[in-house]
């Protein structure tokens, strides 16, 4: 992941920092300018698509607020993304557990049957779907986008959790039995600890894909009680009409929990990586 | 420590199992509920009517937002009918539709944007009720039959439209045109050609468009040039194999665009701005025209600052053509339709609502709110001058021929929109490899 930057080889070093910064600024300029453009008017952010607002609109924050029906909806996108996440990590990191750990006839297959699971188009599933929520009546409730959201991220979970397990050594596990652990025992205290970094990517991934999911949740949820952020970010645009200012505000409403999730995960992304079980 | 982490393990485990099981009841309560609402046993007693409406409207969007506060008024004039509204985005709406259509699961009244390919296969798939035991509300003096042909499938009328849309509108800058020497809006294509190239020579960009999504050029251009050249009636000879793309009626349209684009008649950047920029462009004064449909007259009246005085124009005639000025693309919108299933009192508290919704005064706050209407309604006097006199302009339309999107298949629209992209691009396709294309795309 991130490099760690030698003092032996200050020249070297400096390239990187300019590297580095270069992908910075690239990777942060359009946040930046959703954030600026979002404290203009329409019209002036037509004449001057680039600049700084010459006075600052910050209804457009409140407006964008009441529009998008942000209130409800973020509680809405904050329980159903934690939970399918929480879910599909749990799932996930068990069916890895003895897909990359245990030897059995049909491991093989089983890895590549969740592995295809990643090539499915959403929308390709979305009528299917929907006569088989509605057939075992679960639309509209809290569980409803759950159970997709949880099934559709399990394949990309068991994916990078399994293929980060299968570095693990197998002297972990046999310390662990020769202790008299159980094989629950050593998912849960051995090899879940040295999966933080693998949970953590997956936990981003997850995260970021429930979190802006649109397909399932305009199609399934037809009670304006458990909509989505997605779906009021869509309000903006209208049959003929797009305001772009207070599309850009709702983004940049939308983007502070995204944000402060990264943040809060992202130690962990690093952190376990120096942690090594097995010591010398 | 370990056995912490154990246990934490463990309640969690549970945890999960446990929001199976508790989900599993709270989704039979649910459906419970659902049933009572829908179902006729038990909630007879209560008098009040709940019918499920899937719409677009929504109270803060500027173009919809007057069917919401109609259907508001109704609700107020009918305490014994309680619409369950679900707002969808617009851009959304066709997802949302169809596969509540193809799951068999309609709500009670469905809004149809528009008539057209889309609406026809749900309605032949049965699953609409259609409304000609109810025309008798809708005297032929008041709305013309020929104004709501859009709903109509095969001779069996399933909707109204609330308004009409003409897909072309040219939209001038009147103190531009004088000061380039032009007092009146030339009235022949030729004309209009020469007035095109003469602004250009003057560095002003003629014409704005925004055609980022590829329909307004379709709609706005393209259309009128078709009627213009060859007649009403070339999509549906299109359609029917009697002609082909690549015949010349159609190539001269396509032709009359890459003239134009080569000219330097858009806005370089048409093809990346949307209508909203684009009506900023021409009402900063950057442009001497703007093309839209009748609709972008809403945007620029809200947008237009005090003494900017706009101009309105209807497409030019070509001379030779078989087309004429009396005639103008257009679409029928926003027209509610039924559910096939309703049982008799909601099918009673429907054309309550269908009749209020498309009763005069609905009709006049349309109108009001800027948009033509299919109706023989008096204007309201309190309306927008602006508006005014765009209805003024337009009052010579007579007739209105359908539009490209709503007639030919889905696949050759998106391959026209994209053809057109390529046309106005500079060193893109030529007509020739559009026209082509389209052919093929038909499959004829």
């Amino acid at each position: 992941m991130e490099q760690r930057l030698r003092p032996k080889r200050p020249f070297s070093a400096q390239i990187h920092r300019l590297v580095l910064l270069l992908l910075l600024v690239i990777n942060i300029y359009p946040l930046l300018w959703m954030v600026l453009n979002s404290l203009k008017t329409e019209q002036e952010l037509t004449m001057n698509p680039f600049g700084i607002a010459r006075q600052p609109v910050w209804s457009n924050y409140i407006e964008a607020w009441k529009v998008a029906k942000l209130g409800p909806y973020l509680v809405n996108s904050i329980i159903v993304t934690l939970s399918a996440v929480v879910l599909t990590l749990l799932v996930g990191a068990l069916a890895a557990f003895f897909l990359s750990r245990f030897e059995f006839k049909s491991k093989g297959f089983l890895l590549v049957y969740f592995t295809f699971g990643m090539l499915i188009p959403i929308h390709a599933t979305l009528v299917p779907l929907f006569i088989e929520m509605r057939s075992l009546h679960l639309m509209d409730n809290r569980l409803t986008l759950l159970l997709p959201y949880t099934a559709f991220n399990l394949p990309i979970t068991i994916f990078i959790l399994a293929g980060f397990m299968n570095a693990f050594p197998k002297e972990v596990e046999e310390a662990g039995i020769m202790d008299g652990c159980s094989v629950m025992g050593i998912f849960g205290r051995l090899i879940l600890p040295m999966l933080t970094p693998a949970l953590a990517t997956a936990f981003i991934i997850n995260f970021l894909n429930n979190w802006n999911e649109f397909s399932f949740a305009l199609v399934l949820i037809t009670d304006g009680a458990l909509k989505t952020l997605p779906l009021g970010l869509a309000n903006f645009a209208g049959q003929y009409n797009r305001s772009y200012t207070l599309q850009m505000a709702g983004l940049t409403i939308v983007l502070v929990p995204t944000l402060l999730f990264y943040l809060s995960v992202q130690k962990y992304l690093t952190a376990g990586m120096t942690a090594g079980a097995v010591k010398g | 420590m370990k056995m912490k982490w154990a246990k934490t393990f463990w309640v969690c485990l549970l945890m999960t199992a446990m929001i199976g099981v508790l989900s599993a009841c709270g989704q039979s309560d649910n459906t419970n509920t659902a049933s009572g609402n829908t179902g006729s046993t038990g909630n007879t007693e209560q008098k009040q009517v709940v019918l499920s409406f899937m719409t677009t409207w929504s109270e803060s969007d500027p173009f919809t937002g007057v069917y919401y506060k109609n259907a508001m008024a109704f609700e107020k004039a009918n305490p014994d009918i309680k619409l369950d509204i679900e707002t969808i985005p617009y851009n959304d709406y066709p997802v949302k539709l169809n596969t509540t259509a193809a799951g068999g699961n309609l709500p009670d009244l469905i809004l149809m944007i528009g008539g057209g390919s889309m609406f026809e296969q749900i309605a032949r798939s049965g699953a609409l009720m259609p409304i000609d035991e109810m025309m008798g509300s809708w005297k032929e003096d008041f709305l013309p039959s020929s104004k709501i042909k859009e709903f109509n499938v095969d001779g069996k009328q399933y909707g109204i439209p609330g308004e009409v849309s003409y897909a072309t509108v040219i939209y001038y800058n009147k103190k531009i045109l004088k000061d380039a020497g032009y007092t009146e809006f030339p009235a022949t294509y030729e004309a209009f050609k020469a007035m095109v190239k003469d602004l250009k020579a003057k560095n002003i960009t003629p014409i704005a468009y925004g055609n980022k999504t590829g329909s307004v050029l379709l709609a706005s251009l393209l259309s009128p040039l078709n009627e213009r050249i060859s007649g009403p009636d070339l999509y549906a000879k299109i359609k029917s194999g009697e002609q082909k793309f690549t015949d010349p009626d159609f190539m001269n349209a396509l032709k009359d665009i890459k003239e134009l684009s080569d000219m330097g008649a858009f806005n370089v950047d048409l093809n990346s701005v949307d209508n909203v920029q684009a009506t900023n462009l021409f009402l900063s004064g950057n442009s001497a025209m703007y093309i839209d449909g009748s609709w972008g007259a809403k945007q620029i009246s809200k947008d237009k600052a005090a003494d900017f005085e706009v101009g309105f124009a209807v497409f030019p005639q070509i001379e030779g053509g078989k087309g004429s000025m009396s005639t103008m693309p257009g679409a029928t919108n926003q027209g509610v339709v039924l559910n096939a299933k309703l049982d008799d009192a909601k099918k009673a508290a429907a054309e309550k609502f269908l009749q209020f919704m498309y009763s005069e005064e609905s009709y006049q706050n349309i109108i009001r709110d800027g948009n033509m209407v299919p109706a023989n309604v008096t204007a309201p006097a309190d309306i927008d001058p602006l508006f005014k006199e765009m209805t003024g302009v337009l009052a010579g339309v007579k007739e209105i021929t359908p539009v490209y999107d709503i007639v030919m298949p889905a696949t050759v629209v998106t391959a026209t929109k994209n053809g057109l992209q390529g046309l106005t691009t500079p060193g893109g396709s030529t007509p020739e490899a559009v026209a082509e294309e389209l052919q093929k795309e038909l499959g004829q």
